[in-house]
């Protein structure tokens, strides 16, 4: 394979050369590593899958390679494949790395670049592709002004093209080719159809954006879509200019080749003056926009078997949804076989990469046929620059990663097995010298379980050995440590079933006596294949289990055997269900209960908590039943509090104690409790003020903090734990206020100590671009409560601290991204986020 | 050699055994399954065990809807060796023996009762007619759920309420 330079980091790259205290050292070192080393090997082979634990900065080393071979490659843009939902978080990214990593450059958007933005030799320009025609239009950009990296959504090219002007340029070239000579009806709606094309394009309220009205339509009817541009541009207010041709060129060339006789038909029918009342106009469009859809469909198809692009580097974000080769985003990159099996979509990409570049943090999840599935996409590059029998030997090499995988599990699985025969006798409690001593031993001196095992090692170590060395040229990975850095605080603990309540049997939970007969019932009722989610749903939550059963349209479970129909008379178990479930709460199911306890006490003693469910609902009762039992350990925890010092309190007393302190010390700006209260607060803003001036922090912005800080302290859950509730008569503010922010939760932080993370997270951890977007988003928080719970739902930036939360709100992150909630928790968790995260996967 | 004779000897000889042995299971053949969820073994979970069960209660309830050629053969399928009473004492003795699975064993015996119940009789030409087989039928089922009835009062205080609550509602349908 000839040497590509494009494979080498470029100078300006200073990621790991240049360190900035940002990140830290250790990170940037170790990405600079990556970057060098993926590049080594995309110069020899057609892909890298880059399998890093979550949170070890994927995307900067992604990012490193992009800009490396996306500034000196002459072949197209990079592309940078990503769920849509996380394009934003994505461009942010971006922003940060150029602001870190890239000496004397500084990036634009293709679609609010000005002129002079493109003619500068120093930008990085990016563009941004929801839709596959964004994407094309993205692509015809002369190389001058070519965007350097695209960022596509990977649904994107699923979707049939619905765009306006490319149905205005399938109108007029319906009318071009087939209104004239003896067709006089389209020849008569050619000279009216302006009138409804608005309407028909669905483009209602585009002729206000400037001064022509329909008259632009007749503009643009007559003319060559080449020239759309300047028309449009011309008659168009400034906001409303269009910065690029609206009908690509690939589009364009498509069109050439594809049949509109049967729109032509249709467009005969269109009106031609308004008669005939607005349901007879309204039913005529109609049937319009059916063969136009039915068109573009058609369109589409043609632009992806013809169209040839070419990138030098697809970049694949969650790549793990590739290890099913028949979804529609793995279909998208393999060249389809035959034209009656073609959905929208499908060979979109193929061969149009030089290299790819996957990241994923799970390559597989059940096993490793899963990774080669995800291997066998670098098949779809393009293998013209590369050695003839490139493609063959690719193929070799995989099938032979395969059978060493299968053998690898197989001979771990042996192991295993015969490492249980082993009796009591047969081992010593000194495992590692016993075992030592056992490889070194002749074979006669073993019993047969042990050379059995013995046997069974070496065959294991070889197949891993080979697995690996075989494995090893395709995947970069990194774990995190096994500890929290500079801590003994393990990572990871996993708590299997019934462990998780504290109990030492292995296996799942147990289901109480008394909830035995709704477990039945229900599983009763669910015994049908087709049912199974039931099953899981009922194990998962009963909240879960009424949904699911509405639902009922449960995926038949190919592992169950077929049984006879009606087996189960559902409908007299579920009758006893919901007889027998009055009886029961939501919260008194087994593995509700145990989460619920398990979650309250870590909150209890100062810990974060994320917890991921499969089922909405269940997070939805989780997010009930949690907010009630902490409502309930707040007063207990209170009238513990009195008790403890001679008092004794009712819950009402509790209630009365937290909202005096509330109005003493946060409510009335004059009190005493109150100023003491912003004297430490802004003490704390002192202490740190080199890095708050350093990062050009306002005064204003300055207030926003403090006012932030002031919340977190002022809710029940905190004063119950840290304020000195039994001496608000007796005790001193300023003494109040030390001893509450100096009290140290399980982990041993203060709340001091959390506020000074936080802060100097802000000043040196967060880029200037994610900072603005921090105080945007604490003043939103503070005036329009609807807006920013809407924006969080949509559209959260990923790195910013989120300070303008209050601990106790109910967070519904419940929406099918599971990254993105983990990446955010990760974050937040790490930094200042006390408060619980439901995430529905 | 008689087949009890053969399993003893075979029992025998396994105790017999050095340690050492040649281990079957050990040393067999049989290729390693490499698919993970079918190396996860979900049987003895309880959702699975009612599954199982109810796909019993299934196919003995299709094979007493089968049509039945005379009065003798119905009474031999609900009272013979392996008809139906049999299995019920069998189910009975489950509960009354049961340690920690009272509650479940109840249960199954509850809904044996009513599969039973919602047998649909399916009679062809020359069978049994229909009435006459929901007369023995009926009967036979009240005398079974009355038969039954007394052994497990007998051990109601290992069984929770509910359950013994939804027994006699089964038992009330049985009865009706």
């Amino acid at each position: 394979m000839p040497r590509l330079s494009v494979y080498n980091p470029p100078t300006d790259l200073v990621l790991g050369t240049r360190l900035n205290a940002s990140v830290p050292e250790a990170d940037q070192i170790r990405q600079r590593a990556e970057v060098d080393e993926i590049l080594r090997r995309l110069n020899n082979q057609p892909g890298v899958i880059l399998a890093d634990e979550v949170g070890m900065g994927k995307t900067f080393v992604a990012l490193g390679i992009a800009h490396s071979v996306a500034i000196r490659s002459p072949h197209g843009p990079v592309i940078i494949m990503v769920p849509a939902n996380l394009i934003d978080k994505w461009e942010q990214d971006l922003k940060k790395f150029c602001e870190l990593y890239l000496a004397n450059r500084h990036i634009v958007n293709r679609a609010t670049a000005t002129s002079s933005d493109l003619a500068n030799q120093t930008v990085v320009r990016y563009g941004i592709a929801r839709h596959s025609v964004d994407l094309m239009r993205l692509l015809d950009d002369p190389p001058r002004e070519r965007c350097h990296f695209i960022f596509v959504a990977q649904g994107a090219m699923a979707r049939s093209p619905t765009d306006k002007w490319i149905r205005l340029y399938l109108i007029a070239e319906a009318l071009r080719r087939h209104g004239r000579g003896k067709a006089n009806r389209l020849i008569q709606v050619k000279k009216r159809i302006h009138h409804f094309l608005a309407e028909l394009l669905w483009a209602i309220g585009e002729e206000r954006a400037h001064q022509w009205g329909e008259e632009l339509w007749r503009a643009l009817l007559q003319t060559d879509p080449t020239v759309w541009l300047s028309i449009y541009n011309k008659a168009a207010q400034d906001d409303r200019r269009l910065i690029d041709d609206p009908v690509p060129k690939h589009i364009i060339r498509a069109v050439g080749r594809i049949e509109l006789a049967a729109l032509a038909e249709a467009l005969k029918k269109m009106p031609v003056r308004a008669r005939g009342g607005n349901r007879r106009i309204t039913e005529r469009l109609n049937a319009t926009r059916e063969v136009l859809r039915k068109v573009e469909r058609n369109l589409w198809k043609e632009v992806l078997t013809q169209t040839r692009w070419r990138s030098p580097l697809l970049i694949m974000d969650e790549a793990h949804h590739l290890k099913n080769p028949h979804t529609l985003l793995a279909r998208q990159l393999q060249s389809p076989e035959l034209e009656q099996d073609l959905r929208t979509g499908d060979g979109a990409m193929a061969q149009a990469f030089d290299r790819m570049l996957f990241l994923t943090a799970t390559p597989f999840q059940l096993g490793h046929a899963e990774l080669v599935r995800v291997l066998e996409r670098f098949g779809d590059v393009n293998w013209d620059q590369m050695p003839s029998d490139g493609l063959e030997q690719f193929r070799i090499q995989l099938s032979d990663l395969a059978k060493h995988l299968d053998d690898s599990q197989r001979t771990a699985i042996a192991l295993r097995r015969s490492w249980e025969k082993l009796r009591p006798e047969e081992s010593s409690e000194d495992v590692d010298a016993w075992w030592a001593r056992l490889r070194q031993s002749r074979r006669e001196e073993l019993s047969h379980h042990q050379a059995a095992a013995v046997d069974a090692y070496e065959a294991a170590k070889r197949c891993r050995d080979a697995a690996e060395s075989e494995l090893q040229p395709w995947i970069v990975r990194h774990n995190k440590g096994t500890y929290w850095a500079d801590t003994d605080i393990p990572r990871r603990r996993r708590l299997d079933g019934a462990t998780i309540a504290g109990q030492m049997q292995s296996g799942g939970l147990p289901i109480p006596p008394e909830q035995l007969l709704p477990f039945f019932l229900a599983a009763r009722s669910a015994v049908d294949p087709g049912k199974d989610l039931l099953g899981e749903a009922l194990c998962s939550s009963y909240e879960a289990f009424r949904r699911t059963r509405k639902e009922s349209d449960a995926s038949k479970d190919e592992q169950d055997e077929v049984v006879p129909a009606d087996l189960s008379h559902s409908q007299w178990y579920l009758t006893e269900f919901d007889l027998a479930l009055e009886r029961c709460t939501g919260l008194a199911h087994p593995k509700i209960a145990a989460t619920v306890r398990k979650v309250v006490d870590l909150w209890e003693s100062g810990e974060k908590v994320l917890v991921f469910a499969f089922y909405r609902r269940t997070c939805r009762a989780l997010r009930i039943h949690i907010s009630q039992e902490i409502e309930q350990r707040v007063i207990a925890a209170g009238q513990h509090r009195l008790e403890m010092a001679g008092q004794n309190g009712s819950s009402n007393d509790v209630q009365r104690l937290i909202e005096r302190i509330q109005q003493r010390y946060f409510d009335k700006a004059e009190s005493a409790g109150r100023k003491a209260l912003d004297r430490t607060l802004a003490e704390i803003l002192m202490e740190l003020s080199a890095s708050i001036e350093e990062a050009q922090i306002t005064e204003d912005q300055q207030q926003l903090l403090i006012e932030v800080m002031r919340r977190f302290l002022r809710v029940p859950t905190t004063l119950v734990r840290c304020f000195p509730i039994t001496e608000l008569d007796s005790i001193k503010p300023t003494e109040a206020i030390a001893r509450t922010i100096n009290f140290a939760d399980g982990s041993g932080v203060t709340w001091r100590q959390k506020f000074g993370g936080f802060i100097d997270f802000l000043t040196k951890s967060c880029s200037s671009e994610e900072r603005k977007e921090t105080f945007i988003w604490t003043r939103l928080d503070q005036s329009r409560p609807a807006e920013f719970a809407s924006k969080m739902r949509t559209r959260m930036p990923m790195s910013i601290p989120l300070v303008s939360l209050s601990p106790m709100c109910k967070l519904r992150l419940e929406r099918p991204s599971a990254k993105l909630d983990l990446v955010s928790c990760g974050l937040l968790t790490r930094h200042f986020f006390p408060t619980f995260w439901f995430a529905a996967k | 050699m008689p087949p009890s004779r053969s399993a003893a000897f075979r029992a025998w000889a396994k105790t017999q055994q050095p340690s050492d042995w040649f281990d079957g299971e050990l040393d067999s053949a049989t290729a390693i399954d490499l698919d993970p969820l079918r190396r996860f073994d979900l049987q003895a979970t309880f959702l699975h065990r009612i599954r199982r069960r109810a796909r019993i209660l299934a196919q003995l309830r299709a094979n007493l809807q089968r049509p039945v050629p005379g009065r003798q053969a119905l009474e031999w399928r609900l009272w013979g060796l392996v008809g139906i009473r049999p299995l019920a004492d069998r189910l009975v003795r489950e509960v009354t023996n049961a340690n920690s699975r009272t509650d479940e064993a109840l249960l199954t015996l509850a809904d044996f009762l009513i599969v039973l119940r919602e047998v649909d009789y399916q009679p062809i030409d020359g069978a049994l007619p229909k009435a006459q087989f929901k007369t023995i039928f009926s009967a036979f089922l009240k005398e079974l759920a009355n038969s039954l009835n007394p052994k497990i009062q007998e051990n109601s205080n290992h069984i929770s309420k509910d359950a013994m609550d939804f027994w006699e509602r089964v038992l009330e349908q049985c009865r009706g």
